[in-house]
C-alpha cells in the first residue's frame, strides 16, 4: 500500500453540512434548511433592491477585518446577524452586489457556493447574488476561509472552549463530539461549538470565536484566547490524551479545514499554514468518555 | 524511450517526518509511504518507468523486475488518482 487516503472530500463534506438559520434575538425559532436546493429557493425568494444607496460596515473575525459595502436595505439585517463582529477601521473592502460590470483586478479565488459567486483580490472583494444575511454569511465563510492562510491563520471545523484562560479546540470526524465536549464543558466558556478561526503570531497561537454555525448558545462569541492545544476527537471508555507528532498532528488538522482551494496556490498556502500549526501547536488525541469529567485528562 | 512522467503542478504537498503528505487538486488528501515517497521527490523533472526502477535498484536491495513492477504500479495508482502527469 504506497498511498493512504484519509477522509477523502471531507472538505466538500465540511461545506455541505446543514446550514442553520435562526431568528434573530431569537434562539427558540430556529430551523434548518437541509439541502442545498432548499437554500437555493430561499435565496431565490424576490429580493427588491432600494435605490442605489450604499451602507458601509466593519466586521472582524480572527483578527481580520472586512469592510462591507452594502445596500442599506441589507445593513439592519446584517448588522442584527453579526452584531458581536461588528468593528471599526479598515480591511479587505467588500463590495455587495455592485454594478454587473465592475471586477477584481487581482482575482486569486472565485467561487460560486449555493447560490452567491464570492471573487477575491488582496485589496477587494465582490460578492454577488446576496438577498439577505445569510447569503452573506456564506460569502464571509468562503473569505475567511481563504484570507486567513495569508495572515498564518485557519478556518477550523471545530468546537473551541477555554479553560484557565486558554483555548482547548476540539475537531474530529462528523459525529466524533465535538459539540458535545463542548457542551459537557459547562461552565467553561464557549468560543465556538462548530467553526473556530485560528491564528499564528511571533508569541503564540490564538483561537477566535466566530459567527458561522453552531448550535449552543455562546458566551459572547466574538471571544479570544490563547491556545492551549488541539485535540483529535475519540469517543472512548477512559479519559486520556496521547500527543501526536508533527506528521499525525498535520493529518489530525488537515480535514478539518474549511477551505474549498480553487487555485494551487491557495491549495500551498493552506498546507503552508496547516503544518505550521502541526509544528508549532501541541497536537493530541483525546480519548474521551460522554461526561465532564474528561476534562481531568486535559488538565 | 518510454514516456515520461512528473507531479501534477497543482497539487500541493509537503514532506513531513520522511513521508510526503498531498493535497490533490480535487482537494482529497494523500499520504505516501517511504517507497512512494522517495519515488516522488525523484519527479521534480520528467522521469521515465525505466529511470525510476533504476533509481529504486540503486537504493533498495531489490531486482530489477520488482523495481519495475513496483515503479508502474506506483505510477498508475498516481495518474489515475491525478497526482502525476504524463509529460507532454
Amino acid at each position: 500500500m504506497v498511498l493512504e487516503s484519509f477522509n477523502p472530500g471531507r472538505w466538500r463534506r465540511a461545506w455541505l453540512c446543514s446550514v442553520k438559520i435562526s431568528s434573530p434575538g431569537d434562539s427558540a425559532v430556529r430551523f434548518q434548511v437541509l439541502t442545498a436546493n432548499s437554500y437555493r429557493f430561499l435565496l431565490n425568494r424576490e429580493f427588491v433592491p432600494s435605490q442605489p444607496s450604499l451602507g458601509s460596515l466593519v466586521i472582524d473575525i480572527g483578527g481580520l477585518s472586512v469592510r462591507l459595502q452594502l445596500d442599506s436595505a441589507l445593513t439592519e439585517p446584517v448588522v442584527s446577524h453579526f452584531r458581536e463582529f461588528l468593528s471599526e477601521g479598515n480591511g479587505l473592502e467588500a463590495l455587495v452586489d455592485p454594478d454587473p460590470g465592475l471586477t477584481v483586478d487581482d482575482t486569486y479565488y472565485e467561487q460560486t457556493l449555493r447560490a452567491v459567486t464570492v471573487t477575491l483580490g488582496t485589496k477587494r472583494a465582490i460578492f454577488r447574488n446576496v438577498v439577505n444575511e445569510w447569503a452573506l454569511e456564506t460569502c464571509l465563510r468562503a473569505t475567511y476561509a481563504v484570507r486567513l492562510p495569508r495572515f498564518a491563520g485557519l478556518l477550523l471545523h471545530s468546537s473551541a472552549v477555554v479553560n484557565g484562560g486558554r483555548a482547548f479546540v476540539f475537531m474530529g470526524r462528523s459525529g466524533a463530539g465535538k459539540s458535545t465536549a463542548a457542551g459537557l464543558s459547562r461552565p467553561r466558556r464557549i468560543l465556538g461549538d462548530e467553526i473556530t478561526a485560528l491564528r499564528l503570531f511571533d508569541d503564540g497561537a490564538r483561537a477566535y470565536g466566530t459567527p458561522f454555525g453552531g448550535d449552543l448558545p455562546k458566551d459572547g462569541r466574538n471571544g479570544s484566547a490563547p491556545l492551549a492545544g488541539m485535540y483529535w476527537l475519540v469517543q472512548s471508555d477512559e479519559n486520556r490524551v496521547e500527543r501526536l507528532e508533527t506528521k499525525d498532528a498535520l493529518k489530525a488538522i488537515l480535514p478539518n479545514i474549511m477551505c474549498v482551494a480553487t487555485e494551487p496556490e491557495v491549495r500551498t498556502q493552506v498546507l503552508q499554514v496547516a503544518e505550521r500549526f502541526a509544528r508549532e501547536v501541541p497536537v493530541y488525541r483525546l480519548y474521551f468518555r460522554k461526561e465532564p469529567q474528561f476534562w481531568e485528562a486535559l488538565q | 524511450m518510454g514516456a515520461k512522467y512528473k507531479r501534477n503542478g497543482k497539487v500541493a504537498w509537503t514532506l513531513v517526518d520522511g513521508e510526503v503528505i498531498i493535497i490533490a487538486p480535487d482537494n482529497s488528501m494523500h499520504q505516501l509511504n517511504g517507497t512512494a515517497t522517495f519515488l516522488w521527490t525523484k519527479l521534480e523533472s520528467g522521469r521515465t518507468p525505466e529511470e525510476l526502477a533504476e533509481l529504486l535498484t540503486s537504493e533498495f536491495e531489490v531486482t530489477r523486475e520488482e523495481a519495475g513492477a513496483d515503479a508502474r504500479a506506483f505510477l498508475d495508482r498516481m495518474v489515475a488518482m491525478n497526482l502525476i502527469a504524463v509529460e507532454a
